[in-house]
């Protein structure tokens, strides 16, 4: 091609786009020379399209055909490289052979593997950062809705849990420890390079990615900057590949349930509890007692209704996923649609979901490529809320339910009176059937982008993104919910609107050039990102019908004021990267990122991004190569700086605004006022945190055991926290840099090819991860912060603390010293039993069979200085093993993934443990062994004791170790066995491949907890308030069987 | 391939400059401090918002005249559990409703200086206008350091906004100078507020809503713990009460329950209320400018979707004993021996140690012809189970009377005094005070402090009178005696926990703990520390 044309092109491109495309025309040349055949085979003897074959160190080249053939002319002395996604790229010397055939071994060398580090690509050999990758079909396997709840256990140094088992409830992730204390702690997404704010893992199906890589250490996230410190996770999408279309199909449906159950009392011991009741209230109760209830030997051995089996249900789980791609060397194209509808564990609640998305890739010259890629995205999140309401609660309710209706009937609808104004409980089953609630995402994002080669090396790729997310909720109450029946807004509707826009442009110029021995690569680039959204609300209240939903708000009698909020944030950026490399041996890079951010206002805009790191690739080395002992041995360093910027958006504006309740009334005449709402600190900056890392990669037996080492410390600083003010001020925080949080670790990852024949494979993946979190510095002069998780409004005391010199979110509370027995009274006549000097009382009037504490302070009695440390919800260590075997046609694998030495706060039990006075409350089974005086145990307390003393402890006093729970688990995370079909048997169909599988999802679990699943977290304070359950979704396991369609 | 260079680069050029200016965002659905106050529109909504915290929950519209006034000889608290700590004589430092009241009275003062900061360049179309909004701000300002400096004693004394963290850390002032600003600021402004005559909005402060407040601000800080000046401020409330008598303006409203029905249906041309508190019931629209008078403290109302009460309070022992039951029409009101129960029944409360605070009811008991009982409510509007739109009375006509008279007597004029307490007398049903009972300073003191028992109670009014008269220990002792008197059953001797919890040190509330954790210049009250 000529120069001339190529400009011509190239003012097409801007005044024509369409036309061009239509009208460009193939010039493909060929180099002169001797004719060469062959065919190019897989692993298992089937012709392999779409391979790429070229003349080593020319532009000579072809793709084989659809059966795997391919023709081309070479020059003398040639050598010839085919590669091909997902094989070892193989050089062959032509010499005087002309027809060849050529089998393609599947790479497992991870050595040759590509990685994505952020606006480039990178051999594995050539990276001096820390980055783990996960292979997407491995992902694929997991029978999950979304693609982050089959992480877990699968990358060293990424700690994937769930907060609890909400369909489409995402995962957190936190990567190396949390940097943030009041912040969000979760990585940033890039996919395809365009960082993502907001992103939901909904938004993209499992079997479209392409490449999954994490960017644990600063070295490597530096490059993203401002958004970097919290790791950053990088998805490809699958674009079309040369070669034939292909059509695959995959479909797959499973079944999902709660394996276990809270054990809750039978009818018997429930009617005994009931009696008990009765009697230490009097007079009328007891009569009502004999009444309705008559004698609890009638409850013997009645089956009675466990509430828990009333709301949880088998579930089932649907997934249809079709995609078409193809190609030839000039256009490919990706097309997919995924759909998956998922059914919740718990009645009324589901998940659906749709993705359709279409890559374009065409290469207009073959210096210029452009591409465009679209996803569209509906999802649908259906169900009440479970967890996070701090007053009322399905399984609350599910749980406090009375599991026997009386023999006489009391009037009662499941032992609720409705018409009592301070009961906060409602049959759980009609609360689940009457709620509507449901969100709906819709989601669209495209990117187009054109890529110049302007010269030998030198490359200019300009992309620009849009997404445009819009979120809908709608929330319902009828007639029959708690709500409804008698809440003060009666039957009401809510439809709430989110909106939000971000428009991105990312420009980047690469230079790649190797000059003997001294390879180079040198990047800049300019990043553009600005962000809008905004929200309503309408709310109508006291609707007459409660048939219409939210389809008709207008009904309702009394409308809420609408309220909207609207909000822009925008992002500039400046980057550049080198890496330098000396005869692959030493190996160096440094990137540097300025990010500018409204957020912050004047200089403070501005923050600046450095980063070096250095390998060594050691096995070069003639005195390792002479040890025999490894195949691979690289040493890398690396430090930098990155930052966060997650707070609220106008957080350095000091803020002026109407509440609802800042108005006042002149002669019964309604006027808004407008205060200060709040206080900002103009000096906001960045959160920096710099982190260290440094790695050791080895290879053995010819790189079939391969183990990667990495320690690092990171140092997070100028913490973005909010700063306590003074109540004189008015102001209850500011949002400032102060505070010092520490996480240093040990990774390790071992990928060993156990067994590597032709007919039998076995692969073993293992990682562990240790990381040690710590505060270094908080508030000025401050050497603790407390926080109250406020999962039940009744519980209004200090349940974590964040301590220097500690972990972050420590459980805090009371030392638990069992019950008070006789032993620690005197009996005086007329008085009854008294406190032993010596022993203290638990903060209120005490009697035998009482909550006792520790008293720490020795002041013999027990309040918040008799508070202590009572749990770490840190993990020792966690990690994953898969194994993954192939023989023959069948492949199987099933990955274990454990936490070790986590506490959890199992706040269930402070409410379900802790028998009261009141009536037709149901408690734990373990209430059943209560303290009575003739069965003086040390656990469960007493209900009453004399002098109408009841048993638990004072407001204030609730939270002891008793709750605290080892949170360890080792769980079979996922199993998947399949066949698939010969290729012989295939011949006479239609398909090229075709597989069927069973997989299964969180099938078991070895832990000590007793909540339904230790892989719980719903505290409300994020990294403040971890390991927390209480009333939480149980996570639900799965099993599912599909079949995989290529044709 | 030149040019497409050029264009590529001068295209990215214009995205870099034009990206550069992007970067300065400012807040798009709230309000920067800078761009507001411009004129008379925005200075009215801030001015709003100072009255607002007037009538919020942490103060008048429930805490301070409801919580914290309770455990006195006119109110205990009728539950057997703690959660009432201020009433109950069992709160510290780390008690939250302190934290809570503390700061948004000082929101309100904050509003109040950055509006006054800012009014001197706002553009008002008429100049008498802004002075009368800059007088209504610094009235408000000083009603907010009244109830901080009657509460806590010396406060700092924030008279600039807070504009950033590093106005966190401030120093006391002593509480003589806080009555120096309090006053120095209500008789700079009082010229500047129009009469209620001239008003042209109930509920905003006038000009003898100034002179009252001096009046009852002077009077307080004669009194203990301060006795500051006492002659000189004696002289002081009767100078101002007198300026309010004399204008002509108020007067005493025929029938007693009047100017409480009156509160309770919102009626806002009542010439005996000097100063008050508005609240209206706009709950369903989602408006929160509701208050809790008549439903933590009136008529216990159980039933569901009724105007529903809890009624936390009973009335003191002795207030009910302090009535002349036959004769004073204050009792029947201020006293109510019935509840309503779920079922909606009016239940006659047998024991007299059980009966409720009448004075702000939510419903009003009906004689049947055939001798039963039934019940109407009485707040109009659309209502709340737990709010309410009685709005609440900060100074009374009566209340100058009896602040003149005690002025009076303090300043040895006990025979001048009489007349003043029997205009409240009378008003009531009752006759002229018993020659006898006055016969002396002293007795005129111990009778007029029964007389603002009988008058004020549940008015929020009864906890600061026994403070300055220094008889709060012992009022509350008195109260013990009386119900020991009536034979409480034992089970129920919890009813004056308040009674054996009271001490010296709770003449003063102790500094909220945040107050003296965050801010470095803060010193606790000494019987606190």
């Amino acid at each position: 091609m000529n120069f001339i044309n190529s400009r011509n092109r190239m003012r097409n491109v801007v005044q024509c786009l369409l036309v061009l495309v239509l009208t460009f025309t193939s010039s493909l040349s060929y180099a002169q020379g001797k004719k060469i055949s062959g065919i190019v085979l897989d692993d298992t003897g089937l012709e392999l399209p779409g391979v790429s074959v070229l003349e080593k160190g020319t532009t000579n080249g072809t793709v084989t055909s659809i059966d795997g053939k391919f023709q081309m002319s070479v020059g003398k002395n040639a050598t010839i490289v085919v590669s091909f996604i997902g094989f070892a790229t193989q050089e062959i010397t032509v010499g005087n052979q002309t027809d060849f055939k050529i089998e393609m071994a599947s790479d497992v060398q991870q050595l040759d593997q590509v990685v994505v580090v952020g606006y480039g690509t990178k051999s594995v050999k050539d990276v001096t950062g820390s980055i783990v990758s996960v292979r997407p079909d491995e992902l694929a396997k997991a029978p999950v809705a979304n693609f982050d709840q089959a992480l877990s256990g699968r990358m060293a140094g990424v700690q994937v849990t769930s907060t609890d088992g909400q369909p489409g409830s995402g995962m957190q992730i936190v990567i190396r420890g949390a940097n943030s204390v009041t912040g969000d702690n979760s990585p940033l997404y890039v996919v395809d390079g365009i960082p993502m704010e907001s992103f939901d893992p909904g938004m993209i199906s499992t079997r479209d990615i392409e490449s999954y890589d994490v960017l644990k250490d600063a070295s490597a996230s530096a490059i993203y900057g401002s958004r970097g410190a919290n790791g950053v996770i990088i998805i490809t999408t699958k674009g079309g590949k040369s070669g034939p279309s292909k059509v695959s199909v995959n479909s797959s449906v499973g079944v999902q349930w709660i394996q276990n159950r809270l054990d809750v009392m039978n009818p018997y011991d429930f009617v005994v509890l009931q009696q008990e009741v009765a009697n230490a209230k009097g007079g009328e109760s007891i009569d009502k007692f004999k009444e309705h209830w008559v004698d609890p030997e009638l409850y013997r051995n009645k089956k009675g209704t466990n509430w828990q089996d009333e709301i949880f249900r088998e579930a089932i789980m649907k997934n249809l996923n079709v995609s078409m791609s193809g190609g030839n060397s000039k256009t490919k194209h990706y097309v997919s649609f995924d759909f998956l509808n998922q059914q919740g564990t718990m009645i009324e609640t589901g998940y659906e979901k749709y993705n359709g998305r279409l890559k374009l890739d065409h290469n207009l010259t073959d210096k210029i490529k452009v591409g465009v890629n679209m996803n569209y995205s509906v999802m649908k999140q259906t169900g009440d809320k479970v967890a996070g309401n701090n007053r009322v609660s399905i399984l609350a309710d599910a749980i406090t339910f009375r599991p026997v209706e009386p023999v006489n009937d009391d009037g009662l609808q499941n032992g609720i009176d409705l018409e009592d104004p301070n009961n906060m409980r409602f049959n759980p089953v009609k609360t689940l059937k009457n709620t509507d609630r449901q969100t709906d995402w819709n989601v669209f994002r495209a990117n187009a982008y054109a890529d110049f080669t302007l010269a030998k090396g030198l490359n200019l790729k300009l992309t620009g993104g849009y997404v445009s997310d819009n979120r809908r909720q709608e929330l319902f109450y009828g007639q029959e919910t708690l709500e409804g029946y008698k809440g003060a807004n009666g039957i009401n509707a809510t439809l709430t609107d989110r909106r939000y826009y971000t428009l991105s442009t990312s420009n980047v110029l690469t230079y790649k050039t190797k000059i003997q021995d001294h390879k180079f690569t040198g990047m800049l680039g300019y990043e553009f990102s600005s962000r809008d959204s905004d929200w309503f609300r309408a709310k109508n209240t006291h609707m007459p019908l409660d048939n219409l939903g939210v389809d008709n708000i207008g009904l309702g009698e009394e409308p809420i004021v609408p309220e909207s909020y609207a909000e822009k944030s925008t992002l500039l950026s400046y980057f550049s990267r080198v890496d330098y490399s000396f005869r692959e041996k030493y190996l160096l890079t440094a990137s540097f990122r300025m990010d500018g951010s409204s957020k912050f206002l004047g200089k403070n805009k501005w923050g600046y991004f450095p980063s070096f790191s250095f390998g060594w690739r050691m096995i070069e080395e003639s005195f390792v190569k002479d040890l025999n002992l490894f195949s691979n041995l690289k040493f890398r360093a690396g430090w930098g700086a990155t930052g966060n910027n997650r707070i609220p958006t106008y957080s350095a504006h000091s803020q002026m605004n109407a509440d609802t309740d800042n108005g006042y009334n002149f002669a019964g005449q309604y006027s808004k006022g407008i205060y200060m709402t709040n206080l900002a600190d103009k000096n906001l900056k960045w959160e920096t945190t710099y982190q260290y890392n440094a790695g050791l990669d080895m290879g053995f037996f010819d790189n079939r055991l391969n183990v990667n080492v990495d320690v690092y410390k990171k140092n997070t600083v100028d913490l973005l926290l909010m700063r306590s003010m003074a109540p004189s001020t008015s102001f209850k925080s500011v949002v400032a840099n102060i505070g010092e949080i520490e996480n240093k670790g040990l990774e390790v990852a071992i990928t060993s090819r156990n067994i590597d024949t032709e007919d039998f494979k076995w692969t073993t993946n293992f990682n562990i991860s240790f990381n040690r979190n710590k505060t270094v510095k908080l508030n000025d002069g401050e050497s603790f912060m407390l926080t109250n998780p406020e999962w039940n409004y009744k519980y209004t005391e200090y349940q974590y603390i964040t301590e220097v010199g500690s972990p972050v979110g420590q459980i805090y509370g009371l030392l638990s010293d069992g019950l008070y027995q006789v032993d620690d009274f005197n009996y005086v006549n007329g008085e009854g039993y008294v406190l032993k000097d010596n022993i203290t009382d638990n903060g209120g009037a005490v009697v035998p069979g009482s909550v006792k504490y520790k008293d720490l302070n020795n002041d013999n009695t027990i309040d918040e200085r008799d508070r202590t440390v009572i749990g770490n919800p840190e993990p020792k260590h966690f990690g994953g093993i898969n194994n993954s075997f192939k023989y023959k046609n069948w492949d199987f694998s099933f990955l274990f993934q454990w936490s070790y030495g986590n506490d959890i706060l199992n706040a269930n039990r402070i409410v379900f443990e802790s028998p009261s006075i009141k009536e037709n409350h149901n408690f734990y089974a373990s209430v059943a062994d209560r303290y009575t005086p003739t069965n003086p145990t040390n656990d469960i307390h007493i209900i009453r004791g004399e002098k109408a003393v009841l048993g638990y402890a004072p407001e204030g006093n609730k939270v002891s170790d008793r709750v605290v729970e080892d949170g360890s688990y080792l769980k079979l995370k996922t199993v998947s066995l399949g066949y698939n079909f010969s290729k012989k048997l295939l011949k006479k169909t239609c398909f090229s491949k075709a597989r069927v599988y069973a997989s299964a999802q969180n099938l078991w679990t070895l832990t000590n907890y007793s909540g339904y699943d230790p892989e719980v977290s719903v505290g409300k304070y994020g990294a403040l308030t971890p390991g927390l359950d209480y009333s939480a979704y149980p996570v639900s396991s799965t099993v599912t069987f599909g079949v995989d369609l290529t044709f | 391939m030149q040019r497409s260079f050029l264009i590529i680069f001068a295209v990215l050029s214009v995205l870099f400059t034009s990206c550069e200016s992007e970067l300065d965002q400012t807040p798009l659905s709230t309000i920067s401090p800078d761009n507001f106050y411009r004129n008379e529109a925005d200075c009215r909504l801030a001015l709003n918002a100072v009255y607002s915290d007037v009538g919020n929950r942490y103060t008048y519209g429930e805490q301070l005249p409801i919580q914290f006034m309770v455990g006195t000889d006119e109110a205990v608290f009728s539950r057997s559990y703690n959660s009432w700590t201020v009433g109950l004589y069992i709160h510290n430092a780390s008690t939250v409703d302190l934290e809570n009241t503390w700061r948004t009275l000082y929101r309100g003062i904050n509003s109040a200086n950055l509006l006054l900061e800012n009014l001197p360049d706002a553009e008002f179309t008429e100049e008498s206008r802004k002075l009368r909004y800059e007088a209504e701000t610094r009235f408000l300002r000083a009603f907010f350091y009244f109830d901080l400096v009657r509460w806590w004693g010396g406060v700092p004394l924030r008279t600039a906004s807070v504009g950033d963290a590093t106005a966190n850390d401030i120093a006391r002032s002593s509480a003589e100078d806080v009555y120096n600003f309090i006053i120095t600021e209500l008789e700079a402004v009082a010229p500047n507020l129009p009469l209620p005559s001239e008003e042209i909005e109930y509920g905003r402060v006038s000009r003898t809503a100034a002179w009252g407040l001096l009046a009852r601000v002077y009077m307080t800080k004669a009194g203990v713990p301060l006795k500051h000046m006492p002659a000189e401020s004696y002289a002081k409330v009767n100078e101002y009460c007198d300026l309010i008598i004399n204008s002509g303006e108020h007067n005493l409203i025929e029938n007693y329950e009047d100017v409480f029905m009156n509160e309770i249906k919102g009626i806002n041309n009542d010439t005996e209320v000097i100063f008050e508190v508005q609240f209206e019931n706009q709950r369903s629209a989602g408006i929160r400018e509701d208050g809790k008078h008549g439903n933590l403290n009136g008529i216990m109302c159980q039933q569901k979707d009724s105007p529903y009460a809890y009624a936390f309070t009973y009335a003191g022992l002795s207030l009910i004993n302090s009535y002349d039951q036959d004769n004073d029409e204050r009792y029947d009101w201020n006293v109510a021996n019935f509840k309503v129960d779920k079922k909606g029944d009016v239940k006659i409360q047998k024991n007299r140690y059980e009966w409720f605070p009448g004075k702000f009811r939510r419903i009003q008991k009906v004689d049947n012809a055939d001798g039963s009982y039934s019940w109407i409510g009485l707040e109009p509007g659309d209502l709340d189970k737990n709010y309410t739109g009685i709005n609440f009375p900060i100074i009374r006509y009566s209340d100058i009377l009896l602040m003149k008279a005690e002025a009076l007597n303090e300043l040895d004029k006990t025979s001048e005094a009489v007349p003043f307490m029997n205009q409240v007398r009378n008003r009531a049903g009752l006759a002229n005070v018993d020659a006898d009972l006055v016969a002396t300073a002293a007795d005129f003191h111990e009778e007029l402090m029964t007389e603002r028992l009988r008058e004020f109670c549940f008015e929020g009014i009864r906890k600061h009178d026994l403070i300055r008269w220094g008889v709060l220990v012992e009022k509350l002792a008195e109260l013990k005696t009386e119900m020991e008197a009536a034979s409480v059953a034992s089970s129920r001797e919890w009813l004056y926990r308040s009674s054996i919890n009271v001490a010296e040190k709770h003449y003063l509330m102790p500094i909220p703990l945040k107050e003296m954790n965050e801010n470095k210049l803060m010193e606790q009250n000494p019987l606190w520390k």
